[in-house]
């Protein structure tokens, strides 16, 4: 079994809206996958659904071969499934390290333990704002990475970043870029949602391109930049490079 | 026995509307800004007060005392806002203080006012003999007998219900409410200064809750321990109704009425209180919307 | 500015040392007057750290906590009244029972969002406070109801927690509030402290870490219920007396979260600093006022809560560290070692 996660046929309606309509994909192991598409085309909601924030109306979804389409957000973590947030939630008053203390605590009840690990994270992200920082009195770039710690600190498989890339300038994707090439290779694989499609390219192993809630391709970074239907819906005629 | 039980029930309709009535503004305040006002029956207390002051000192007959009461006390309500709240609600989006402190700074002020009368008036109660207060209605022979004061009240809040209710929806005010309480930062981006708007709103829950009061000042009594008690019950009144629907504010003052006088036949007025507290729980866990709320 | 959960052990052991001695010394000087003012500080004290462990490191408002002092005084009183229980007995089953109450409250009302929860815990201590005024019996055993129950005097008995002098009863409050700051400092500095301090900082974000919500917030409820109900026995013991309208009253309630609130909520000090500022307050002014201005001390209680609330959101706490380390330094500098920066925890 080499997929971690398998979504069959999975849908979400918000009343009248039809969120994600009939999605159907797998994820393998140890790859960066990338989820694209304008916004409203339900990526969140998809991410949302992985990491049982709400279950689908309709369709199952496996990890690790077990059916999660009912749980509960709380067990994600535990079953070694973490994410990150469109919009960065920080815990405020909290230090950076403390952030990501709280992360670490899913695997230690000790709080030396958990402070190392945290350190360690720390560390393998290079971060740059103070260790005792107060949360919300951090950068935006710092706090993704914060965002991202804090998950990291779980140690999960599979991991869910949402736009994480949002809002920072070249450099700072760079190194975003570098960090989640090393997450990779550190065995973990990443599920990714962003806008920006040069670091997708690069980046991905497999893309997903969304649409209006449908999955309109699935494929490797190149056949999707030659898809007329992704070039028209959403890439723009000026995308032909990968 | 049966009779009394089918007496208690106009008795309670009757009483309901004035309920209703007090709630009406902590609805409007509550629908469209968001705030729990814990103070809200001070505000009842306090525009009580002033027309007992009026009409002991200048003979000014409640009713007629609105005209004077209800304007300040939408002032009083407009500087609530602004003054006390506005500040937190600025703070709390900077996310440095917890969101609770509104919550807080209101629960103070119930605090320091009803304790404030006290002081000042002690907790010995005064009534407002008018003319109103003093005229019974007889219905038939005398089984259906009620204050004058009580069924003014209960026409009252129809009419508070139905000119809330216009201002809300036919007024350019109205929309600018009604923006605010949908989407704050959507009105705002539309150019609504929302918070002028939620201090007009706050404005007029006060100045609904001090015509309530004037009707309820000719058949109460006055003393400052009516702030907590109306207050609490306008809470459950609201959250039965639904907060923020002005009918619903009704319908919930006619079922506590109902509660309250039916329940008087058979269990103490005490007993029927704690009934009412136990509904005000019931609700707010199975079916937080409350009968005809929006929220 | 270091955030509140600092995971270091105290550094600053000075303002401890001083504190604790305070703590030792305090009634010695004074008389049955002061030494009551004292005693209800430490009462107070005691009741708002309880209440903190789960109002402010948790992030809810609890309005009816006094339910919890309550049913902690009327459990161990019942049993010394009618099965001759020593309180010291009695106390831990009253405990106990309040901590279940506390978790079977707690699971449905958790749900509820800030002002709902609060309106919940006021309605649900006005409906005990009703019950047991207006009925006699419960399940067959004698609660006297608004009269209230009377304990037997008989002046010294150390078993059944009865004591001649009021000296006794403040160094028993002493250790009790000792007890809860040990117990307050235990809970930050642990995994649970942080997972609290998560929850309600970011409840979406601490589930997406694998936090159960529903969970901890029950362990914090019955922490700080079972940690309540002994307040309620002490209260009982010292007065000797306990009526439904005090000991389950909204004035109570209000009155410790106002404390907590106002000395700083979510920190292992702060309650106590409220204590010390509101409670000989709120003492003397019944003193000098008592049954001429009624009303007085809550009036005052009502203005501090809002100058609080709109001027200090965290409380007195951070003033009176920052004041405490100002201290320290002179201190140290009056000592010749000016060079030691101390670190006052921040707690």
């Amino acid at each position: 079994m080499s997929a971690i996660i398998k979504l069959e046929n999975v849908s979400k309606h918000f009343g009248g809206l039809k969120a994600v309509q009939n999605f159907s994909g797998e994820v393998e192991y140890h790859s960066i996958v990338g989820l694209i598409g304008p916004n409203g085309a339900g990526k969140t909601t998809l991410f949302n659904m992985i990491a049982c924030t709400f279950p689908p109306t309709s369709g199952k979804i496996y990890f690790e071969g077990k059916d999660i389409t009912n749980f509960k957000a709380s067990q994600m973590a535990h079953m070694g499934l973490a994410r990150t947030f469109q919009v960065v939630k920080p815990f405020g008053d909290m230090t950076v390290i403390e952030n990501i203390m709280v992360g670490a605590f899913l695997k230690t009840k000790n709080c030396k333990v958990a402070r190392e690990k945290a350190e360690e994270i720390y560390e393998f992200l290079g971060m740059t704002c103070g260790r005792d920082q107060v949360a919300h009195n951090t950068t935006t770039v710092d706090r993704k990475k914060l965002e991202v710690a804090r998950a990291l600190a779980t140690q999960p498989r599979l991991l869910l970043l949402d736009e994480v890339m949002a809002g920072c300038n070249p450099q700072e994707k760079l190194e975003l870029v570098e960090v989640i090439r090393k997450m990779r290779d550190s065995g973990i694989t990443i599920i990714i949602i962003e806008h920006d499609i040069k670091t997708i390219m690069s980046l991905c192993d497999k893309i997903f391109m969304l649409h209006r809630g449908e999955k309109l391709l699935e494929g490797t970074p190149e056949e999707v930049a030659n898809d007329k239907r992704a070039i028209s819906a959403y890439l723009g005629e000026d995308y032909v490079n990968a | 026995m049966l009779q009394s039980i089918l007496i208690s029930i106009p008795h309670g309709i009757l009483l309901g509307g004035a309920y209703g009535a007090i709630a009406l503004g902590l609805s409007v305040i509550f629908g469209v800004t968001r705030i729990v006002n814990f103070a809200h029956g001070s505000l009842l207390m306090v525009s009580v007060f002033a027309y007992y002051g009026l009409y002991e000192l200048w003979g000014i007959d409640p009713y007629m005392g609105i005209v004077i009461v209800a304007p300040i006390m939408f002032m009083v309500g407009y500087v609530i806002l602004t003054v006390l709240i506005k500040p937190l609600i600025i703070r709390e989006r900077a996310s440095v203080v917890e969101p609770t402190s509104v919550m807080l700074i209101t629960i103070g002020l119930w605090y320091a006012l009803d304790n404030l009368f006290m002081m000042i008036f002690g907790s010995n109660y005064r009534t407002l003999d008018t003319k109103a207060s003093q005229t019974n209605i007889v219905l038939g022979d005398a089984t259906f007998v009620t204050q004058l004061s009580r069924v003014i009240a209960f026409v009252a809040s129809f009419v508070l219900a139905g000119l809330l209710w216009f201002i809300t929806n036919k007024t350019e005010l109205g929309k600018r409410i009604r923006a605010v309480s949908q989407n704050r930062d959507a009105a705002a981006l539309c150019g609504v200064d929302v918070y002028k708007t939620y201090g007009i709103a706050f404005g007029l829950g006060a100045a609904a809750v001090s015509i309530a009061a004037a009707c309820l000042s000719q058949f109460y009594f006055v003393q400052p321990q009516i702030g907590s008690t109306f207050g609490t019950k306008s809470f459950l009144i609201v959250v039965l109704g639904g907060l923020g629907s002005i009918p619903g504010a009704l319908l919930g003052g006619f079922i506590f009425g109902l509660i309250e006088s039916v329940g008087a036949q058979f269990i103490t007025t005490t007993s029927a209180s704690m009934l009412s507290f136990l509904l005000f729980i019931i609700v707010l866990v199975v079916r937080p919307k409350g009968l005809m709320g929006k929220l | 500015m270091k955030s509140k959960t600092a995971g270091d052990f105290l550094q600053n052991k000075l303002f401890l040392i001083v504190g604790a001695v305070l703590l030792l010394v305090a009634p010695l000087p004074f008389g049955t007057y002061e030494q009551n003012i004292l005693i209800m500080v430490l009462f107070y004290a005691y009741a708002a750290i309880a209440w903190n462990l789960v109002c402010g490191f948790v992030g809810v408002l609890s309005l009816g906590h006094a339910v919890f002092v309550g049913l902690g005084a009327y459990i161990s009183t019942l049993l010394l009244i009618h099965a001759n229980l020593s309180p010291w007995i009695g106390m831990f089953i009253g405990a106990a029972i309040t901590c279940m109450c506390g978790v079977l409250v707690g699971y449905p009302c958790f749900r509820l969002k800030g002002p709902y929860f609060a309106l919940t815990t006021i309605a649900l201590g006005e409906i005990v406070r009703i019950w047991v005024l207006n009925n006699e019996y419960f399940f067959g055993i004698d609660i006297k109801g608004s009269m209230g129950l009377l304990l037997p005097q008989t002046g010294f008995q150390p078993l059944a927690f009865e004591f001649a002098n009021k000296t006794t009863y403040y160094y028993i409050m002493a250790c009790f509030v000792v007890i809860g700051l040990i117990v307050s400092y235990r809970i930050k500095t642990t995994k649970l402290g942080y997972y609290l301090t998560a929850i309600k900082s970011d409840p979406d974000a601490a589930e997406s870490l694998g936090i159960p919500l529903a969970r901890y917030k029950l362990i914090a409820m019955a922490i700080s219920t079972f940690m309540i109900a002994f307040a309620g026995t002490f209260y009982a013991q010292y007065y000797r007396y306990v009526g439904p309208d005090r000991i389950f009253g909204g004035d109570l309630s209000v009155q410790i979260a106002l404390i907590a609130l106002i000395g700083g909520q979510g920190t292992v000090f702060g309650p106590l600093f409220g204590a010390i500022l509101l409670v000989p307050i709120s003492e003397l002014l019944s003193e000098y006022f008592g049954g001429k201005v009624p009303g007085l001390h809550l009036f005052i209680y009502g203005v501090i809560m809002m100058f609080v609330v709109f001027f200090m959101p965290n409380g007195i706490h951070d003033y009176v560290m920052r004041f405490l380390k100002w201290l320290e330094r002179g201190f140290w500098k009056m000592l010749g070692k000016g060079n030691k920066k101390p670190e006052t925890a921040n707690l």
